[in-house]
């Protein structure tokens, strides 16, 4: 029998490989008993489209920006590009 | 009039020193949100500037120029990532070979059951709306360990490939797992604790 731990695994697990009959089986028969698992599927699949609106908001926040020592440092740097070796 | 743009095999990277004022903050922000440095981000967009510079054929007109320049970031930032990990092989108390069960205790009682059990989320479609929300899952996202935090902004804020990142950061598959796995434990469990509201009161141990 599969206890919570073990769901809340397979649960993540889902989202990175795809689950074995088995572990889909087991899973599936642990989530009709167990309310909590339940809810806790629901909140753990709501994390990915939150994450990559989270990305997307971010990656337009003005708030960030690269600041204007780092932006002349960077033109100099690819400026003298061609000549220079690779950076390591 | 304007000619039609070229066939993709002709099509070439636009003038480098556009690339900075173009793209820059936006691959500083990419970088940021994977080394939380500000310093470190803006060597990276610098190097990530100046391999694109040195490889530019390589732009093939069939991606748009960020997709490509983005690509690229992403390369040095999952080779950095592996530097590491060769540096400093495993996490804290959590060495090589420690499974999904080890150091869970926050969040299981020793037979299995959930220490607290997660509690209701009331109306997650509309706290989305609140710009304030997202300060906090960024505060959580903060929270994590270091390598549980890379991991997660790889694979699910970057969308990359779980294939993609063992590879290029040369770890195994349940490695990843369980990283990925406590992070979206504690994120979930930072995210109710801080905006969805309080959980369940079970008694601490």
């Amino acid at each position: 029998m599969l206890n919570c731990q073990k769901a809340s695994q397979l649960l993540s697990q889902s989202l990175d490989r795809p689950l074995s009959f088995r572990e889909r089986l087991s899973l599936r028969l642990h989530l009709l008993m167990c309310d909590a698992c339940r809810r806790f599927a629901k909140q753990l699949r709501s994390l990915r489209p939150m994450a990559a609106e989270l990305e997307s908001r971010v990656l337009t926040d003005d708030r960030f920006k690269l600041d204007e020592r780092a932006r002349k440092r960077i033109k100099r740097v690819l400026h003298d590009g061609g000549e220079q070796g690779p950076v390591s | 009039m304007q000619p039609p743009s070229p066939p993709p095999d002709d099509r070439q990277a636009s003038d480098p020193q556009t690339w900075l004022g173009t793209y820059g903050d936006y691959l500083y922000r990419y970088a940021l949100l994977q080394v939380r440095d500000e310093s470190l981000a803006e060597d990276l967009v610098q190097e990530t500037l100046l391999a694109a510079l040195k490889g530019r054929d390589g732009f093939d007109g069939r991606a748009s120029e960020r997709t490509w320049l983005t690509g690229i970031l992403k390369h040095k930032i999952i080779d950095q990532l592996r530097r590491q990990y060769r540096e400093v092989p495993m996490e804290e108390g959590n060495p090589d070979g420690e499974g999904e069960d080890f150091g869970m205790e926050e969040f299981f009682a020793a037979d299995g059951h959930w220490a607290t059990k997660p509690g209701a989320w009331n109306d997650p479609a509309k706290s989305t709306e609140n710009a304030h929300f997202w300060e906090v899952l960024l505060g959580c996202l903060e929270r994590l360990s270091p390598r549980q935090r890379q991991l997660f902004v790889l694979r699910e804020l970057h969308g990359s490939g779980n294939a993609e990142i063992c590879k290029g950061m040369d770890i195994t598959p349940t490695n990843a797992g369980v990283m990925l796995y406590r992070a979206r434990m504690s994120l979930r469990q930072c995210l109710e604790l801080n905006w969805f509201g309080q959980p369940r009161k079970t008694e601490k141990r």
